[in-house]
């Protein structure tokens, strides 16, 4: 029971830290420091006995992430996709090799699964069938660019989300709720201002925590990510992300 | 401008909070959690450093 509650209030006080970034950005900064800081002192100075230090020390990533794009406030979109997948690429990378190693996060396991991407051509179908994407404008990416942005963001989205939030919530109640958990932070992590957008990566993330949870191999999800984004981009020339913004 | 002070201070707060670990035996463990973020900080520190030189 105490689980959930420390997710729940995770997850209120990530939502309460957008709202008031957005809101009044002078007030919601050092809202925004404060919380980075308590979450880190609390999983310092952990509950010893719910395992809650892992995944709270890697929730203010989120906040961390609005706080330098807010600094850079870059208008070019391009630019700011790719400040703020390097910093989740470089935070993950390092929180999954030195940290979480012993997990053996990277093992080679059941990959005669590896079919499941293939699900990836459907999923990114049925979301350029829901999104409107005629109603944004043409990207002004090259081919090559956004390639390479694709890439990056199929790694460090699974590797953050999938090996690192939904392998820390996992051991510290059960599989589903890890699952609801990782899908609403990153319906969260894409939010927009339309309601539907966030429901719709919800359900996405659904499929991809549901296909982790199963087959507990990483490079499954990497390339479950990257063919629902390459489909995507195909279909309307915009990327996953860019659709939202 | 207001949130490149607050990396700062973010920065600053962390590497004590890191500092102050180390000399506890019992809680010496868990300081590794705090090195991801002081690595990126560290990053973005030097950047904001250097942006003001140049």
């Amino acid at each position: 029971m105490i689980h959930v509650l420390v997710l729940l209030f995770l997850l209120i006080s990530l939502i309460l830290n957008f709202f008031l970034l957005n809101i009044s950005p002078i007030f919601g900064i050092f809202v925004s420091t404060f919380s980075i800081i308590i979450y880190l002192i609390l999983s310092i100075y952990d509950f010893y006995d719910i395992y809650a230090q892992d995944i709270l020390a890697i929730f203010p990533t989120f906040i961390f992430i609005n706080l330098v794009s807010m600094y850079f406030h870059i208008s070019d979109q391009y630019t700011n996709t790719l400040a703020i997948y390097l910093i989740l690429f470089l935070i993950s990378i390092i929180f999954s090799l030195k940290i979480f190693h012993e997990k053996k996060i990277f093992n080679f396991t059941n990959l005669k699964h590896s079919y499941s991407a293939l699900l990836g051509i459907g999923l990114g179908y049925v979301i350029y069938y829901f999104i409107p994407f005629s109603s944004f404008s043409v990207s002004k990416l090259d081919l090559l660019g956004s390639l390479g942005l694709i890439v990056l963001i199929a790694i460090s989205e699974s590797i953050f989300f999938q090996a690192l939030i939904q392998n820390a919530v996992t051991k510290m109640t059960e599989p589903i709720i890890g699952v609801i958990f990782t899908s609403i932070l990153y319906g969260l992590f894409h939010f927009s201002n339309n309601i539907f957008y966030t429901a719709l990566f919800i359900i996405l993330n659904l499929m991809y925590s549901t296909v982790y949870a199963v087959w507990k191999n990483i490079y499954i999800i990497i390339g479950l990510n990257l063919i629902t984004s390459l489909t995507f981009y195909f279909l309307t020339s915009h990327l996953l992300v860019f659709a939202i913004k | 401008m207001l949130a490149g002070y607050s990396i700062t201070i973010l920065f600053i707060i962390i590497l004590i909070l890191y500092e102050m670990l180390g000399h506890n035996p019992k809680t010496n463990q868990s300081r590794i959690l705090l090195v991801p973020y002081i690595l990126t900080l560290g990053t973005i520190f030097l950047f904001i450093v250097l942006k003001s030189f140049i």
